[in-house]
């Protein structure tokens, strides 16, 4: 940085980043309450740990392997053709484990003078990861191995949703080349794939004793703390502000970054450097959180479990396309993912059996879908890039592109990998202990200190 | 061995590098690979072993309400 107009570029870019994680900090917070609140008192303290020890366990993995996963894997391998050459602005030599700066061995990895935004977009992007992890956490309460859980959180947060953001979430992704694929806010890259990887553990993991009657009617089981859960749930909405932040891009000149000659045009983007405004996206924000309100509101008749999820639903639902949407075209969009999330939680749940504890797959996964698939006929047309040789937005690459979030990338793994934990008898707690609840141990300790104590002072 | 010495002298020389130790990241990272794998076998060890404990006591679905302690 040699000069100060470059240095206030710079240096604004580095905080915004900041300020971005810091936000989405909040996510993670309510994510931890929201879950606290769901569980019942015997599992408080299990299902707090649970969700806590993802953030180390997510972050040491995103440094060791996931950030380099998300440069490494754009072209598949061996699908698409990278134009990360000489010639662009990110000069990365193209192809499979090409990229130099999210090797753990790199000194850009670590605090340097001459590079100031690779680790705030590396923290960024891990925040990313614990979102992902913590849709699944939130699914699999009361009944789930913390141990088990740990595997499955690394799985989903350093390296399937890495997968599908170097697929699909990134200016050179092979999705967004051949498919057309566009997903500015991640309905599917974050959510749709978390929320069908939460689908194919929880049809391993199996319901919590007592969900179901002896005739296979579902039981409600319902959230211990209300008011735990909808401060969790405005602390996650409060974070998806820095989620919407983070996935964009300033300041960017777009003039050269294009090749147009003699152009100089500086403006925000989002992660595919197409242009978008933050002020556009702040209004679609808050009319896709009321549409899904307000849907969520009149569909569940004013449960006020379901409205909180169905306000996040909503955004989730117009968050593909909310970079170029009309702010009421985004409010539509999200009531229709609602109406639709809403439905199938309780068809899965009763066809099925599935015992989605917080309703992640509804609010997450169906939600996610359906916004791609919506997004696909909305924007088509639209390009998908300002690079020359994309194709443009179209429904057919978005359906296949919500298969690939949802089922390849989603359900798939997710399945297999809690088929092999289940095959060693380390996903699920055993029948005494869930009967008992995770928390009996601690629980008697405190009591007998409890009693001590009082026989002390009397 | 600090790698910046002098400020004076390491900015203008273009130097960017500053942590401690520079060329041994390698060693840091087997460090940080084998205290990660080492955790999750040990925490799983314990967590089975914490699950033994408890089903053996044999309690019920609702004998944790004896425990809710007042404070």
């Amino acid at each position: 940085m040699d000069n100060e107009l470059s240095a206030l570029v710079t240096i604004f870019t580095e905080f915004y980043y900041w300020i971005t994680v810091v936000l989405m900090f909040l996510i993670h917070i309510g994510f931890c309450m929201y879950e606290v609140g769901v569980s019942r008192h015997k599992n408080h303290l299990h299902t707090l740990m649970k969700n806590t020890m993802l953030i180390p366990l997510v972050t040491v993995t995103w440094f060791f392997f996931g950030w380099w996963i998300y440069w490494a894997f754009v072209n598949g391998p061996w699908i698409g053709t990278s134009i990360m050459d000489g010639n662009s602005g990110l000069q990365l030599g193209g192809g499979f484990g090409a990229n130099e700066f999210a090797d753990p061995l790199d000194p850009l990895m670590g605090i340097n003078l001459g590079d100031h935004i690779s680790g705030v977009f590396w923290a960024a992007f891990l925040l990313f990861s614990w979102t992902a992890a913590s849709i699944v956490s939130g699914a699999v309460i009361e009944r789930i191995r913390i141990s088990a859980f740990g595997i499955l959180a690394i799985a989903i947060g350093s390296v399937f949703w890495s997968i599908d953001a170097s697929w699909g979430w990134h200016f050179d992704g092979w999705m967004v080349k051949i498919l057309g694929y566009h997903d500015a806010y991640a309905s599917g890259v974050i959510h749709a794939v978390c929320g069908g990887f939460a689908l194919g553990v929880l049809a391993v993991l199996g319901p919590r004793i007592g969900k179901f009657a002896s005739d296979g009617t579902p039981r409600n089981i319902g959230p211990r703390n209300p008011w735990l859960v909808a401060i969790g749930l405005f602390l996650i909405y409060t974070g998806f502000w820095g989620f919407y932040a983070a996935c964009n891009i300033p300041i960017f000149d777009l003039g050269p970054e294009y090749g147009m000659e003699g152009v100089t045009y500086f403006t925000a983007t989002n992660i595919y450097l197409t242009p978008t405004t933050l002020s556009g996206i702040t209004m679609n924000f808050l009319l896709s959180l009321s549409g899904g309100l307000l849907a969520g509101y009149w569909i569940s008749k004013g449960d006020p479990f379901w409205t909180y999820s169905s306000g996040l639903a909503g955004i989730i639902t117009s968050s593909a396309g909310n970079d170029l949407y009309h702010p009421l075209q985004a409010m539509i969009i999200a009531a229709i993912g609602v109406y639709v999330a809403y439905k199938m939680h309780f068809w899965v749940e009763r066809r099925f059996k599935i015992d989605d504890a917080v309703g992640a797959v509804a609010v997450h996964g169906y939600a996610g879908v359906v916004g791609l698939v919506i997004c696909g006929f909305v924007l088509w047309g639209y390009p998908s890039s300002g690079y020359e040789g994309y194709a443009a937005i179209n429904p057919i690459g978005m359906i296949i592109g919500a298969i690939i979030m949802f089922g390849v990338l989603g359900f798939l793994p997710g399945w297999i990998i809690a088929k092999i934990l289940h095959s060693m008898g380390k996903l699920r707690i055993p029948h005494e202990v869930e009967l008992a609840g995770m928390d009996f141990n601690y629980m008697e300790a405190s009591k007998a200190d409890e009693t001590a104590l009082a026989a002390d002072e009397k | 061995m600090a790698t910046v010495t002098s400020w004076t002298e390491t900015l203008p020389a273009g130097e960017t590098v500053i942590y401690p130790f520079v060329g041994t990241e390698w060693l840091w990272l087997l460090i940080a690979v084998v205290f990660w794998l080492t955790w999750h076998f040990k925490t799983s060890a314990g967590e089975t072993e914490e699950h033994n404990e408890l089903a053996a006591k044999g309690k019920g679905p609702s004998d944790y309400k004896n425990n809710i302690a007042d404070w």
